[in-house]
């Protein structure tokens, strides 16, 4: 079973990456919004499920990643997305909760998860990401309030 | 008192173990030339699906009516779907004539006794603002193969190819570089920063500032001469033996751009 669980979530996640991918094509005529669902699971991971099944999870959407949407060498984006996690893990764990911190997070995990877009122009990418973030974080905190919300045990 | 072997820390074991195998793999791809991840690209290929670009328009089934309905709503039934097809013919004559229209321009541009002209999409956007284009070793395509718009400018590079897509560096991407040569025989690099194309010379070979196109050389690897910029309303500046311009970029290679690779017969 757990075996079956961890076979889904392999196919759920490259599914995500391809719907990324697929949805900021359509929406590559518009500077300012990008949608990016596998950015959500990176930081659902880091902040809540940072667990040993989501290193192979997150190990075989990298190398996805690198086999069919970039010229990179094959186990970069695993490197970077398995440090992005560790990182944001840490530094959640370093500080207390709270929406602001979290949407820095967010940032964060964004400006590493773009950075090789970020580098090149620094200057500009920040502010443009920053735009692109704080729907996405709204987005992200509405599927994870959805997510966790223990239906069961909720009076009606 | 901290706990060493508290499960928090042996996660994080794991992930180190994580990047490590990454970083064999990654090893191993570049010292087999990407010999693994080109293996990889072309047997696993059933996990990409290809979206269908011929198919936007979809296909309509004929209905199958119920014989025992009244005539009333069988004529309103065949009307409707008469309305629907017309619809689709309308999308479908739409879409011709654009493409018409294009190609009309671009044979006029372009020697097409000496280049195939092939018309491509961006089928995926990755989020290091890199596309990928339909076409790869299927139509022999190369790297530094040029992408050209309707004016026969040139919009893109090809940086990589594949079975049967390739990633190109369009001319927003910061990373777009491109070497040129104007009518006098001066070299120029052509860098992007995603919002201007920024033109310094390599090698000046005569000192004049009246340039009007910079062009793609069959030198520099390129299929042949297509136009990179138009400097005639640019101010051109000649400094420490330098030409330097700057021209702003119109064009933005999107989903809907009407792109085409140049291959030569």
């Amino acid at each position: 079973m757990t075996y079956v669980k961890s076979v889904v979530l392999v196919l759920l996640t490259l599914f995500l990456i391809y719907t990324e991918v697929r949805t900021n094509t359509l929406l590559s005529s518009i500077d300012y919004l990008e949608f990016l669902p596998f950015l959500y699971f990176i930081f659902y991971v880091s902040i809540f499920f940072f667990s040993r099944l989501s290193v192979l999870v997150v190990l075989l959407s990298g190398f996805y990643f690198d086999l069919f949407f970039s010229d990179n060498f094959l186990g970069y984006t695993s490197i970077k997305l398995l440090s992005i996690c560790m990182l944001i893990h840490f530094i959640n764990s370093k500080f207390s909760r709270g929406i602001l911190v979290e949407f820095m997070l967010f940032y964060l995990c964004a400006l590493f998860y773009k950075f090789e877009v970020i580098v090149l122009s620094i200057d500009s990418s920040i502010f443009f990401l920053l735009i692109i973030c704080l729907p996405n974080y709204l987005l992200f905190n509405l599927l994870t309030s959805t997510l966790r919300r223990d239906v069961f045990s909720t009076k009606i | 008192m901290i706990n060493n072997n508290s499960p928090g820390r042996r996660v994080y074991i794991f992930f180190i173990f994580g990047i490590l195998l990454s970083a064999i793999v990654f090893t191993i791809d570049i010292f087999s030339e990407r010999n693994l991840s080109k293996y990889l690209n072309d047997n696993f290929d059933i996990l990409l699906p290809q979206p269908d670009i011929d198919g936007k328009v979809s296909s309509f089934s004929s209905l199958e009516v119920f014989k025992t309905k009244s005539n009333l709503i069988n004529e309103n039934i065949r009307l409707k779907n008469e309305v629907i097809e017309l619809r689709k013919l309308q999308v479908e004559n739409e879409k011709l004539r654009d493409q018409n229209y294009s190609y009309n321009a671009i044979t006029k541009s372009i020697d097409t006794a000496f280049y195939n002209i092939i018309e491509t999409s961006i089928i995926f956007k990755n989020p290091s603002e890199e596309y990928i284009i339909s076409g790869g070793e299927d139509l022999n395509l190369k790297v530094k193969d040029l992408i050209i718009d309707e004016n026969s400018f040139v919009v893109g590079v090809v940086s990589a190819v594949r079975k049967n897509q390739s990633i190109i560096s369009s001319i927003q991407n910061p990373t777009f570089t491109i070497e040129g040569l104007d009518k006098y025989g001066n070299e120029y690099l052509i860098t992007s920063d995603s919002e201007n194309l920024i033109i310094n010379s390599i090698n000046v070979v005569a000192e004049n500032t009246d340039i009007k196109y910079i062009y793609t050389d069959i030198s520099y690897g390129h299929p042949g001469q297509f136009p990179i910029v138009d400097l005639s309303t640019t101010p051109v500046s000649f400094a420490n033996d330098k030409i330097s311009a700057q021209v702003p970029i119109y064009f933005k290679v999107n989903y809907f751009s009407n792109i085409y690779l140049v291959k030569i017969k």
